[in-house]
């Protein structure tokens, strides 16, 4: 099971300003918010929604197929485990700068769990000219035919545009999160694009090559089915603040590039320059149409 | 967060762990009484300031002189300095506890190193049991402190320790540490932020850390400000393919607020090698008319005369980018033209 139109979900710390900020621009919009979750303020409503002390109190009111985790860092790993004890099937978490032992832990708790989780970090998935679930900025997107998968938000916002200027579309824009440890990587959350009815190609958009997208590397055999564009920053290598100088190496840039074009394989296409997104994907899709029967 | 060695160790030894004898002094009258108060005669030296260098002494004459000559120099550019010293031991056979995070799997990952052979264990934040600690007979008396090392890198939050152990009278201690904290978790360690040293970081850096800002510095004249990160990566590789580069780049992606934008302003400014400003905004949450109105009441205060281009993205974008043009700022419409105006020679804003 995927997000769809559908999809009910709930808000797991929907007291905060930005929950309730998103809560009521995705009502406006159509998504299915049965209420929120937050310890402290059980019993409240926003937006005309509940909110519930608990998500196992929500579930006897509510079916829940996903949730938006907006809590603090602090309470992030709590969060997450409360979602996969009471096995919500999607868990998109738009928290930032969570602590690795945390994240680590969250893994743990999702490892041969019935839930998986988007992010931390990600600013969840659109798919355009039908649903957000998601803090994207909707107006950047125009519906159509290629799927985004980045870890930056900002640099999907950004392909999304020169995509629309060159008026090609977006069939869904995943965020996975800028943190250097996810629940879903690109190896495992591919399938979600690969299977989608209305992508007929990628783009992946890597974070300056780190571990996760290292994992663009290992799915490489079985992207095949769709043709796909890569696009990995390199300046990632050369932060300092946020790289080197804490601990976290971003040193396999150089690794996912050279593997990439070792396949030479006509159906990847590799991006060199971000500049480049709209006219490399308007020629990808030209041959695409080309081959189409 | 990188400690220096001497803070590394004054936390091992408060959680009960043996180091060598060490000592930290700010002057070299502090330095002469703390060897002597160790009975220290030979000894090793970390000299602390805005560099850093490691030397051994044989003697405490020695130490003085080398210390000496160091801390004169050092005082001359006004710069903080700290000598940290431990007593020196002799060459013998020494075992390395590294302590990492494996990314690829999410795990912890710890190797223990001996003269002739590693050891490996993988885990889970404290999923790991004594008992699981298998080493050789002859190695076993170094089970206690690895355990140690491990159940202290597990509290602190540790990203990367890498810990020298040696045999000091048939016991073993820690002599050299290098230590990464994670200060993600800082709010669970507060007494760790005193270990923040502010003379590792650039003023700018420091503001930046006050505000909570995302900032790093960069050897080029262009100044960027950016909602997100990877965004402000790739505008880094295509400005340098053009044959520009950027003097800093600050993200603001936890919200374009009129405060954020401002400090974020002054701490770019701060910055004398920047000879020309981007500021390249998407955003959700801020409609591009505020945006403006605050973009213009920003520059209106700061009245700098540089070259500054703006691009923004999200509600309301044309009406955004009508005041700003009213306001005399260069706006632009696409990631290659930022590119392009940013990279141009002789820096003039007007076409």
């Amino acid at each position: 099971m995927w997000i769809d139109e559908n999809t009910s979900f709930i808000v797991q710390g929907l007291s905060g300003r930005a929950a309730r900020f998103y809560t009521r621009k995705w009502l406006e919009q159509g998504l299915v918010i049965q209420g929120g979750v937050s310890p402290k303020n059980g019993g409240e409503k926003v937006a005309g929604k509940p909110i519930f002390s608990s998500i196992q109190e929500a579930k006897k009111a509510f079916s829940i197929d996903a949730s938006f985790v907006f809590v603090p860092k602090e309470q992030f790993k709590y969060a997450v485990e409360e979602a996969v004890q009471e096995e919500i099937p999607w868990i998109i978490s738009f928290t930032k700068d969570v602590a690795l032992s945390d994240m680590l832990d969250s893994k743990k708790a999702l490892k041969n769990s019935k839930s998986r989780m988007i992010g931390p970090s990600s600013s969840g998935v659109i798919f355009p000219g039908m649903f957000s679930a998601g803090l994207m900025p909707t107006t950047i997107y125009q519906p159509g035919s290629i799927g985004i998968i980045s870890r930056s938000a900002s640099l999907g916002y950004e392909a999304a545009f020169q995509l629309k200027k060159v008026g090609l579309g977006v069939s869904m824009h995943l965020c996975l999160g800028e943190d250097p440890i996810l629940g879903e990587d690109f190896l495992s959350a591919l399938p979600l694009l690969l299977e989608d009815t209305r992508t007929k190609a990628l783009l992946i958009l890597g974070e300056g090559g780190d571990a996760v997208d290292l994992s663009i590397c290992n799915g490489i055999e079985s992207m095949q089915k769709k043709p796909i564009a890569l696009y990995i920053p390199r300046r990632g290598k050369l932060s300092p603040k946020s790289t080197e100088s804490k601990g976290l190496m971003y040193h396999c840039y150089e690794a996912i590039s050279s593997k990439i074009t070792e396949r030479k394989n006509p159906s990847f296409l590799y991006i060199e320059d971000m500049q480049d997104i709209g006219h490399k994907l308007y020629l990808l899709m030209q041959t695409v149409k080309e081959k189409a029967p | 967060m990188h400690l220096h060695s001497y803070q590394a160790k004054q936390l091992l030894r408060n959680y009960g762990i043996s180091t060598l004898r060490f000592g930290v002094a700010k002057t070299l009258e502090e330095l002469k009484l703390l060897m002597r108060s160790l009975d220290l005669r030979s000894v090793e030296m970390e000299l602390t300031g805005k560099d850093r260098e490691k030397v051994a002494a044989q003697t405490r004459d020695e130490a003085m002189f080398l210390a000496k000559k160091w801390v004169e120099n050092e005082e001359k550019s006004a710069l903080f300095s700290l000598v940290s010293i431990q007593e020196k031991m002799d060459a013998s056979p020494k075992r390395q506890l590294s302590l990492s995070i494996d990314y690829e799997k999410a795990l912890r990952k710890a190797v223990f190193t001996t003269p002739q052979h590693a050891y490996t264990w993988s885990y889970y934040p404290s999923s790991l049991e004594k008992e699981q600690i298998a080493l050789p007979e002859e190695e076993k008396m170094f089970i206690p402190i690895v355990w140690q090392l491990l159940s202290f890198y597990e509290e602190k939050d540790g990203i990367d320790l890498q810990a020298e152990i040696v045999l000091k009278k048939g016991m073993p201690f820690v002599q050299d540490i290098t230590l990464f904290i994670d200060e993600r978790a800082l709010f669970r360690n507060e007494e760790l932020a005193v270990f923040y040293d502010p003379y590792r970081y650039t003023l700018q850096e420091k503001i930046a850390e006050q505000f909570d800002i995302d900032y790093t510095s960069f050897s080029g004249n262009i100044g960027c400000m950016v909602s997100g990160r990877g965004l402000g990566y790739a505008l880094m590789d295509s400005i340098e393919a053009a044959g520009g580069k950027l003097s800093c780049c600050i993200n603001v992606d936890k919200g374009a607020s009129k405060d954020l934008l401002h400090t974020g302003w002054q701490v770019m400014l701060s910055d004398s090698s920047m000879e020309k400003a981007l500021f390249y905004l998407i955003t959700e949450r801020i409609d591009c008319r505020v945006l403006a109105k605050d973009l213009v009441d920003m520059l209106k205060i700061t009245k700098v005369d540089l070259p500054i281009f703006v691009r923004m993205e999200g509600n309301y974008v044309k009406d955004g980018n009508l005041l700003l043009e009213e306001a005399g700022i260069q706006t632009v419409s696409s990631f290659a033209e930022s590119v392009k105006k940013v990279t141009k020679k002789g820096g003039s804003s007007v076409d």
